[in-house]
């Protein structure tokens, strides 16, 4: 299917697919590519550099990003730290061209700061056409960031970045510029403070938070790490008291905003119910690519359904592979329940309720 | 424009500034733009409408930026205004100069007073201001970009006090 189908018809389609069980026909809409594990940070709450595999190279990446049919719209572009990778700006690019999304989103921990200064320019220049959300992780403020982030002066390094994307912004008004800040038993008490100083110390766009959480991706399945369900309701009633305060003029950080309205009290629900509150697309409208090639339905389970190396890098077949199904089985069967923003964003798209009000969010009519 | 160009150099404390045009200022050196470049650097190099009026802009800017210590000044043509006609700009000249440096202004001028709240609007500006100021400008710091990147230079330089 072409990426001319439009949006609404193409969830219409997932709706179909997870309603009969039967393989998706479509690719997925929401793609994140993790393009490396390495990361020269030590956080507190994950431990992804550990893991040591053989990276996709540019090339391979050349061949693969093709048969993804130009269907994603939202690709994530994560890591570990994905400004280890020198190519980083030539694999963005390959991103823009071939896939053509609308939105490009990376998630930055600032600590290669030379690196970051060399390349985001670049990428910058290769997005132009999409939207280019730069999201910086802030998980306090000052030297308290750099202890849980395990990196020296790391916060310092943040606001030299936060600078450059604000001069980035002059002339390349696609760029956005989000902080992120991950709850955890850590910070959960601070956040209204880490809110507030974040905002007037970097002045994003936007500002999101996500908990953190057990994933098998991130090897903190055994880490104590995620903030009780009352401490997390407490955190992000004061988000969404925000938000509806200060909404943005800049339509791709409102829209990020009305996603969150939504998704800070779906996440809540989820930790307190431990079920799936509304029904899970993962592997259907949203996929998860690791480093090495292995295809994954989510980055929680990182179960993989096949690795694209081992079909001749056509993603086509792994994602209509019969371990693919399998996957989709189980959650479809709600074997599994998390709050993973990044899923969750299009879980609320595919549910009526949900979507309606993340519209009225948008367009200002929620009260 | 005069003013802006001013208030940058000022702001860089400009002690030496070339001009590719005297509609920009009657600095110490003017040269033409298909004309010789000088060897020795200057703080600060001031451009006019180089994609529109020189061949090859895509290598000649990056050449005055390297004269340049400290800035780049760049005005051209406003392509977002309509009746401009063709511009070779647009994103274009965006990624050749934050190839030569890092972009720090980006500035609208001379919209119409009616239209505009001042002679000189900074980025991001609004939709009035963009399609109707004739020129706009960038302002390309030329010295090292990272603060790591100045250390190893001064490093290099045989300047570096520090532990």
């Amino acid at each position: 299917m072409s990426k001319r189908l439009p949006l609404l018809a193409r969830l219409a389609g997932y709706r179909v697919a997870h309603a009969t069980g039967a393989a998706p026909r479509q690719l997925p809409v929401n793609l994140t590519v993790s393009v490396t594990y390495s990361c020269p940070s030590r956080c507190a709450t994950c431990d992804i550099w550990q893991k040591k595999v053989d990276d996709l190279s540019v090339d391979e990446y050349g061949r693969l990003f093709p048969t993804l049919e130009k269907v994603p719209v939202w690709v994530t572009v994560s890591g570990g730290d994905q400004f280890v990778r020198r190519d980083l700006d030539e694999i963005v690019r390959l991103i823009k061209t071939q896939i053509e999304p609308g939105i490009v989103n990376i998630p930055m921990n600032g600590v290669i700061t030379e690196r970051i200064f060399d390349l985001l320019p670049k990428i910058a220049h290769h997005t132009v056409g999409a939207q280019l959300v730069l999201n910086l992780s802030v998980d306090e403020i000052g030297e308290a960031h750099d202890r849980i982030r395990g990196a020296d002066r790391n916060f310092e390094k943040l606001q030299q970045v936060a600078g450059l994307i604000h001069d980035l912004k002059k002339t390349y008004p696609h760029v956005v510029l989000g902080v992120h800040t991950v709850i955890s038993k850590l910070n959960v008490d601070r956040i209204p403070d880490i809110e507030r100083e974040a905002r007037t110390i970097f002045r994003p766009d936007s500002y999101i938070a996500e908990v953190a959480e057990n994933r098998v991706e991130l090897k903190t399945m055994d880490k104590d790490i995620t903030p009780s369900v009352a401490d997390f309701r407490r955190a992000t009633a004061h988000l969404r008291n925000v938000i509806r305060a200060n909404r943005s003029s800049h339509p791709v950080a409102r829209l990020v905003e009305s996603l969150r309205l939504e998704y800070y009290e779906l996440a809540a629900r989820i930790l307190e119910e431990k079920r799936q509150v509304i029904e899970c697309y993962a592997g259907i409208a949203s996929a998860h690519l690791a480093p090495d090639g292995h295809l994954w339905g989510c980055c929680i389970r990182a179960e993989s359904m096949g690795n694209v190396r081992d079909h001749g890098y056509d993603f086509r077949v792994v994602w209509n592979g019969a371990v693919a199904d399998e996957f989709r089985r189980s959650v479809k069967a709600h074997e599994c329940a998390c709050p993973l923003a990044n899923a969750s964003y299009t879980n609320l798209l595919l549910d009526a309720p949900s979507l309606a009000r993340v519209s009225a969010h948008l367009v200002g009519i929620d009260g | 424009m005069h003013g802006f160009v001013e208030r940058v150099a000022a702001s860089y404390e400009a002690g030496s500034m070339l001009f590719d045009s005297a509609l920009l200022g009657n600095g110490p050196q003017t040269v033409a733009p298909d004309g010789e470049l000088p060897e020795q650097p200057v703080d600060v190099v001031v451009s006019l409408a180089a994609p529109e009026r020189v061949t090859g802009w895509q290598e000649y800017l990056p050449r005055l930026a390297r004269l340049a210590r400290k800035a780049l000044i760049v005005v051209a043509r406003n392509a977002e205004r309509p009746g401009q006609g063709s511009s070779p700009e647009g994103t274009e000249l965006a990624g050749v100069l934050w190839a030569a440096g890092r972009v720090r202004e980006h500035a609208y001028l001379a919209a119409p007073r009616m239209l505009a709240p001042a002679d000189v609007v900074h980025a991001p500006a609004g939709r009035l201001v963009r399609r109707s100021a004739p020129f706009h400008a960038f302002v390309v710091d030329t010295r090292p970009r990272s603060r790591q990147a100045r250390r190893r230079l001064r490093v290099a330089d045989g300047t570096h006090g520090g532990a």
